[in-house]
């Protein structure tokens, strides 16, 4: 019967993680509601987050089902904790460290992926805006104090409240001091969407019809482009590695013509493969390159990571690619006047996994306080302002292009500029949290 | 906790479950990539696409201008010989039981083509049935063939 309700409160979780917005508010309530009730609130926590996660990222399964299963079992371990400090019954500072703690580290450390009722409220940029002064941490604690208020009797409720409020009150006060937004990004880019399914990819090399799309749905578009603009393609548009083949004597040709390029791709140095941005300025002779960290150790294995520098782009742009955008800490670049995100989404076909990891770009721009545009092979691209704002955006999983004339300028915030301070001022409250006196329990199910 | 409450989570859980079912059922289903190029479907434990069922060896690796003349696949058990006839030229006989794509190989149901291996997956062209992509696993059945190549 445990299973059964475990399962039925990972739900609106999973939900929440899909669909994002409001429901995120609410959605850990019913197992926060649980936690007090069952005995033994570790396990319960812990068949929950499993199968939230589970049911998030079983997209992912088509690269291996080792990495739901694994995602699954840290998000049990966090949700486990969550329901052992709700069932601890000593107020909502103990669950609210525990909730933001377990979060930051799934937001933090490779093998781990953010999945955050917190950050689904980047799908509503109206409910985001909190993260520019504590980010996606801050988000999460909302999430936290208001299902605990929902979950909990009068007084706990009245706690959570207060604190809720307080740290509402402290964001809106963020936003009446931030500084005037800087001057808009003149950029003139153009960002190309192929909408094509992944198997083309996956089958161009004994493909003709295939591969003559995907040239089709990059080539023709960018060299039908104006000269000097900054042509963008989202990462492994055409899939050779850069050297001499097909694909580089196209890029070649689109440079020669004036352009600027950007473009996600795979290259050789030193007899390992490398997942890549390159950025040829029309100036310069030859492109620079980023090499993408690697993040997932089992779809990634045949690549490595070169140590090189970070990419500078025009404007003093950065990149991320892909799933480096999942991760706070890849953004942080105080230098930065705009971020750029090249993403190969339609590798989890249109599964939740997708949805949960595009909304991350989103929130990396409101806690940075930047632009960004996201460049994804079949959607969604797009560009937001530094609340997280959509301007502009491509249908998903169709071609399209996207023609940016400038960027909202940088809209400095505590977040950008601090890090994540929330996460690490939790870790002292959590001490506070756990010498709080635990209240009797009630009869168990 | 009273029935009423189990109740109503249950029929939360239920409603969450329906519209994450409605959202996600067919998401890693293979879609038409345009109105020519149909989604592939699985065939006997290949992934092909309607239209690539009959390609042949010599349409596939024709490096020549023209190899109308040539056989569709080796004839026999050695295929130097219809190499040659559609310009693949330096190719010789593999050492070791790994065949190294891309390269050609001679199997109890014919000849195939081992275009790339790659990590999740394995492309192919088959005799008698086209080509298309099999699963990774499928590696290790083609161990100790023999087979010629590099192709180009």
């Amino acid at each position: 019967m445990k299973g059964l309700f475990a399962v039925a409160c990972a739900l609106p979780l999973a939900l929440s993680h899909d669909i994002g917005g409001p429901l995120a508010l609410v959605a850990l309530a019913p197992l926060m509601a649980f936690s007090l009730r069952f005995d033994r609130p570790f396990a319960f926590g812990f068949l929950c987050g499993f199968f939230e996660v589970f049911m998030t990222l079983w997209g992912t399964a088509d690269y291996s089902l080792l990495i739901p299963l694994a995602l699954a079992v840290q998000g049990g371990l966090g949700r486990g904790a969550l329901a052992w400090a709700i069932g601890r019954r000593s107020g909502p500072l103990l669950p609210l460290t525990v909730l933001v703690l377990a979060q930051g580290l799934r937001a933090s450390s490779e093998l781990s992926l953010p999945l955050s009722c917190g950050h689904d409220l980047a799908s509503v940029w109206l409910l985001a805006w909190p993260a520019a002064f504590g980010g996606g941490a801050l988000l999460t604690a909302l999430c936290g104090l208001s299902a605990y208020a929902l979950s909990h009797g009068a007084q706990q409720r009245k706690q959570a409240l207060i604190a809720f409020f307080i740290l509402l009150i402290s964001a809106a006060g963020h936003e009446i001091l931030r500084p005037t937004q800087q001057q808009s990004v003149v950029l003139k880019a153009s960002v190309i969407q192929g909408g094509l399914p992944n198997w083309v990819y996956r089958q161009a090399a004994i493909d003709q019809a295939a591969d003559a799309l995907i040239r089709r749905r990059y080539l023709l578009p960018a060299a039908n482009e104006p000269a000097g603009r900054l042509l963008i393609l989202p990462e492994s548009a055409l899939r050779e590695t850069w050297g001499q083949g097909p694909m580089s004597s196209a890029y070649r040709r689109l440079h020669a013509s004036g352009a600027s390029l950007i473009a996600g791709l795979n290259r050789h140095v030193d007899g390992a493969l490398r997942n890549s941005v390159m950025f040829w300025a029309t100036s310069l002779e030859s492109p620079s390159f980023q090499s993408k960290r690697m993040l997932v150790p089992l779809v990634e294995r045949d690549f490595q990571l070169l140590d090189e520098p970070e990419l500078e782009l025009p404007q003093g742009g950065r990149v991320m690619l892909c799933i480096e955008s999942v991760y706070p800490r890849f953004a942080r670049r105080a230098d930065a006047r705009w971020l750029l995100v090249l993403s190969n989404d339609a590798g989890v076909g249109r599964s939740s996994a997708r949805r949960a990891f595009e909304r991350e770009a989103r929130l990396r721009a409101v806690e940075m306080g930047r632009s960004l545009i996201r460049a994804g092979q079949d959607g969604f691209s797009y560009a937001v302002s530094p609340r997280g704002e959509l301007l502009w955006h491509l249908p998903r999983y169709k071609p399209g292009l996207m023609r940016i004339a400038s960027l909202p300028g940088a809209l400095p915030s505590l977040r950008g500029f601090a890090g994540d301070w929330l996460f690490w001022l939790c870790w002292p409250l959590l001490l506070l949290g756990l010498r709080a006196r635990s209240a009797p329990r009630e009869p168990d199910v | 906790m009273s029935g009423a409450r189990q109740f109503f989570l249950l029929g939360l859980g239920l409603l969450c479950a329906a519209l994450l079912l409605l959202r996600n059922h067919d998401a890693l289903r293979l879609r038409d990539a345009s109105p020519e190029l149909r989604a592939p479907v699985w065939k006997n434990g290949l992934l092909q696409r309607s239209g690539l069922d009959s390609l042949s060896g010599s349409e596939f690796l024709c490096r020549g201008d023209s190899c109308s003349d040539a056989e569709s696949w080796p004839v026999g058990e050695n295929p130097q010989k219809w190499l040659a006839s559609i310009a693949q030229l330096g190719v010789k006989r593999g050492v070791g039981e790994r065949p190294d794509a891309p390269a050609l190989i001679y199997t109890a149901e014919g000849w195939m083509i081992l275009w790339a291996e790659r990590g999740d997956r394995l492309e192919v062209v088959l005799q008698g049935r086209g080509a298309g992509v099999w699963p990774r696993s499928a590696f290790e059945g083609l161990y100790g063939l023999p087979w010629w190549g590099p192709l180009r």
